[in-house]
């Protein structure tokens, strides 16, 4: 679930809930602040939208420290821990879709990589045994 | 022409894992990236790939002068800031932004998410990535022992490398199984970056470019 924020008369977004959640624990999403997503027929205050309601009880001690905005606030470092749920939220909402695309890539990447491979590799062979490191084993084909 | 091809590759994978990091639907259609996209992400690889050149020079230079007994460590900056080189392709087909504004953005999402968590999180994907790695090679080595002997390095060292791999069906199999999984690990890798590009983003504040 993906949501636009109204922030001034600007329309920005779409922000996952998770990043959402950020902007609130900074300060910068209220509960007056409107917000969209496809499940909406209209704009509609964050305070009112249930997925939402519950970050602002958690936010409200923070929320006068992050209203200056700083950069430097904790709230716009990288979470690591929450990249990677977020990819496996992925993985595991549509595992199809990510095994076709990991077919994809591997079919589309042989194809694109091999000629590369075939100009280089007889390059990098040449080097490896007139340096005397490495002898050509016999492959038997 | 590789550069071309792989910069479409890479934007349109990239296009539809961001769709699946947001919770929408990843449609297989958005793999196929605009020709002018196409043409921007070959020109920002172009200018990676002369920085990456350009370092690796820096790096010989500096091993060559230190004649270090530990040359390999010199290599790792290199691959971070490569790492690092490679959220320009999120800027490209995300943001609309161009090369050179692709590449410097890279360098302001580094700064406001914190350099060291980047390079954290950097470390943390090599891990789960060679952990992933490790447990699909100790699988195709337990399949082998059980008769898909196709992957055993018995068989490879015997000088009967092709022959052995395409032995039997199951070995087929074997060899088909080991490489998706392995590109499945290296697609979660490239989605946990997709996550990360997403909350560089709003750090920044930039839109998604609809055109």
């Amino acid at each position: 679930m993906t949501y636009h924020v109204l922030i001034g008369a600007e329309q920005t977004g779409p922000f996952e809930e998770a990043v959402v959640a950020a902007m609130i624990a900074r300060g910068e999403v209220t509960p007056t602040t409107y917000v969209w997503t496809a499940d909406m027929s209209d704009w509609t205050v964050a305070g009112s939208v249930a997925a939402l309601s519950g970050y602002f009880d958690e936010a409200a001690p923070a929320a006068g420290v992050a209203a200056g905005h700083s950069d430097g606030g904790v709230g716009q470092r990288l979470r690591i821990w929450q990249s990677i749920a977020t990819a496996a939220k992925a993985f595991v909402r549509q595992p199809g879709r990510l095994i076709v695309i990991a077919v994809a890539y591997t079919v589309l990447g042989l194809i694109i990589g091999l000629p590369s491979l075939a100009f280089i590799v007889p390059f990098i062979l040449a080097a490896a045994e007139s340096s005397g490191d490495f002898v050509m084993p016999d492959m038997g084909v | 022409m590789t550069f071309v091809a792989s910069s479409a590759l890479h934007g349109g994978i990239n296009t539809v894992l961001l769709d699946g990091v947001r919770g929408e639907r990843m449609r297989l259609a958005r793999l196929i990236v605009r020709v002018p996209k196409i043409v921007i992400l070959t020109i920002t690889f172009v200018i990676s790939a002369l920085v990456a050149c350009i370092l690796a020079g820096v790096i010989a230079v500096l091993i060559y002068a230190a004649d270090s007994g530990w040359p390999g460590i010199l290599s790792l900056p290199l691959i971070f800031i490569l790492f690092t080189l490679y959220f320009s392709v999120f800027f490209v087909i995300d943001a609309g932004k161009g090369p050179v504004a692709a590449l410097g953005n890279c360098v302001v999402m580094v700064a406001r998410l914190g350099w060291w968590r980047m390079v954290a999180a950097f470390l943390l994907l090599a891990l789960i990535y060679i952990v992933l790695s490790l447990v699909i090679g100790i699988v195709v080595a337990v399949l082998a022992m059980i008769g898909m002997d196709g992957m055993s390095g018995a068989a490879m060292l015997g000088g009967d490398m092709f022959g052995g791999m395409l032995s039997s069906p199951l070995a087929i199999a074997a060899f088909a199984i080991r490489m998706l999984l392995t590109m499945l690990a290296f697609v979660f890798a490239m989605t946990v970056c997709a996550a990360i590009y997403e909350q560089g983003r709003a750090a920044m504040g930039l839109e998604v470019d609809r055109g």
